[in-house]
């Protein structure tokens, strides 16, 4: 019998719906053990550090014990972590001292307010910034609920310092005792 | 066992449609397992992981070395190159703003993983990498820097924040005792009214220069020994930094204590000390000039020695100092 050429030959013959119906099962069981092994190895590959936390730690703790903000003897350059010199408090002075490239690594509020007083208020004194506009994006999009690649984590930590004015002359003493509130915006990525 | 008897029984009518069917399938299944091959050994050959780490613990650690002046010294261990997927130590790059982690070597690395961090005013960070199991971050006094141990002997500065604007406003006193000085005197002179300094008939003068001819082969460096010791040592230590640096007669920095100048190895004569006498006597008297502090710099009485080149390492020096690195 004479062959007939393959494009000649009628493919579509009776039983090969029951034979693909047949083999479905075992192509489905294979391509979810394909899935499987995939799925696993993702699972178990990690790639993410999430470091936003020590971030915050860190950029707080260098503001409070660094000459950022704090009284440094002008004949010794010893610095006095706790007694905060009120001078100091302004953008220009801490964003000279803590600049990083690029800004938007970074953002910080520095406030100083009185300690707390009898009534439970407290007064405030003096704030300034680090990455001022950084600061403010982020906090609206904390404030919006927005998260993602984009927004930021806030972490606030209050410490109880001195604070030292020059501009108080006697009989009154320029030291005197206040809070020191910082807080650090860290960005998601 | 069916599609094998049809392959050599072309008298199966239909039979070569299985075979066709399982050729397809085999070649799926190939396709499938190179791809999983390939995307595995890509996973587990990817050093992405380790480069992130490396460039964010080192940059958090360059962040605390700078909080404070003092010495900051870290020996910092790297995983055993054997483990890591590239079977070698990444190259780790400190630049004055980041830290960046590239495969070795870098001119060969694609993409760099990298993390600020912020440098203090009063230490200038050095442009250094390492290929290395084992890293040294060092800060000692100006200098901060990584390396594969730590530095010894090296000739370096107190990290004190002197830093401040250079203006008209701001005037350099120089002062010369002996006529051999005068040629330096009048180059230095002529640097700080090229850069304008206390061209203001208000300007406040922050340094005076003293400069006198030496009894030794070396250039002496003299500061007192008073509540403007810290500052004065840190200039001190600048002006022979640059001196020593030029390749010239070696420099060193002594201290000056008043009415014991037998002990001190000053070997100031007569005239020195009646200039230093002076000018500190109508500093002390004027309050306004409080802030004001005296740097001697005796030359040795060498002809060789250029006047040009002590002025440009004496406004070298002065830039550094009242300039944040």
């Amino acid at each position: 019998m004479k062959k007939k050429p393959l494009f000649r030959r009628n493919l579509a013959r009776k039983g090969q719906v029951k034979y693909m119906l047949e083999n479905a099962f075992r192509i489905f069981f294979l391509m979810a053990a394909l899935l499987a092994f995939f799925l696993l190895i993702s699972y178990y590959i990690n790639n993410r550090i999430d470091t936003r936390l020590i971030q915050a730690e860190t950029l707080a703790n260098r503001i409070v014990y660094s000459d950022t903000i704090m009284q440094q003897d002008p004949t010794l350059f010893r610095t006095y972590a706790g007694i905060v010199n009120l001078e100091k408090i302004n953008d220009t002075l801490i964003e000279q001292s803590l600049s990083y490239t690029p800004t938007r690594h970074a953002a910080a509020k520095i406030k100083i307010i009185s300690k707390p007083q009898s009534t439970g208020t407290e007064v405030f004194i003096k704030e300034a910034y680090l990455n001022r506009k950084q600061f403010n994006d982020f906090y609206v999009m904390i404030r919006s609920g927005i998260q993602g690649s984009e927004s930021a984590i806030q972490a606030v930590k209050k410490f109880p310092v001195t604070c030292y004015d020059k501009d108080i002359s006697p009989p009154a003493s320029p030291y005197y005792y206040c809070t020191l509130v910082v807080e650090v915006m860290i960005p998601n990525t | 066992m069916q599609v094998a008897y049809a392959m050599f029984n072309k008298n199966k009518r239909g039979m070569e449609d299985k075979l066709y069917f399982v050729i397809w399938e085999l070649i799926a299944i190939g396709m499938v397992t190179v791809i999983l091959v390939l995307a595995v050994r890509g996973i587990a050959q990817n050093s992405s992981y380790w480069k992130k780490y490396y460039s964010t613990d080192l940059g958090l650690m360059a962040d605390i070395a700078n909080i404070n002046q003092g010495d900051f010294v870290v020996n910092y261990q790297l995983k055993k190159s054997a483990d890591l997927p590239s079977a070698k130590p990444p190259e780790i790059v400190l630049t004055p703003t980041r830290v960046e982690v590239y495969d070795a070597p870098k001119e060969e690395s694609k993409v760099p993983y990298t993390w600020p961090y912020a440098r203090s005013r009063s230490v200038e960070s050095v442009n250094s990498s390492t290929i290395a199991e084992l890293i040294v971050m060092s800060k000692i006094d100006t200098i901060f820097r990584i390396d594969t141990s730590a530095p010894t002997d090296a000739m370096t500065c107190p990290a004190f924040d002197t830093a401040q604007a250079l203006d008209a406003k701001t005037a350099f006193n120089i002062i010369t005792v002996d006529d051999q000085t005068r040629p330096a005197a009048t180059a230095l002179e002529s640097i700080m009214k090229t850069k304008g300094y206390g061209s203001d008939p208000g300007a406040k003068t922050l340094t005076t220069f003293i400069l006198a001819t030496s009894h030794t082969d070396s250039v002496l460096i003299i500061y007192p020994a008073d509540t403007h010791m810290s500052i004065a040592g840190k200039m001190s230590c600048l002006i022979a930094q640059e001196f020593n640096g030029a390749n010239g007669p070696h420099a060193r920095t002594v201290t000056y204590v008043p009415d014991q100048n037998d002990n001190n190895q000053t070997a100031l004569d007569a005239a020195q000390q009646q200039v230093i006498d002076t000018y500190t006597a109508a500093v002390s008297s004027d309050p306004q000039r409080s802030g004001e502090f005296w740097v001697l710099v005796a030359l040795p009485n060498n002809p060789a020695i250029d006047p040009g080149t002590v002025a440009k390492s004496i406004s070298t020096a002065l830039e550094k100092y009242y300039i944040a690195p």
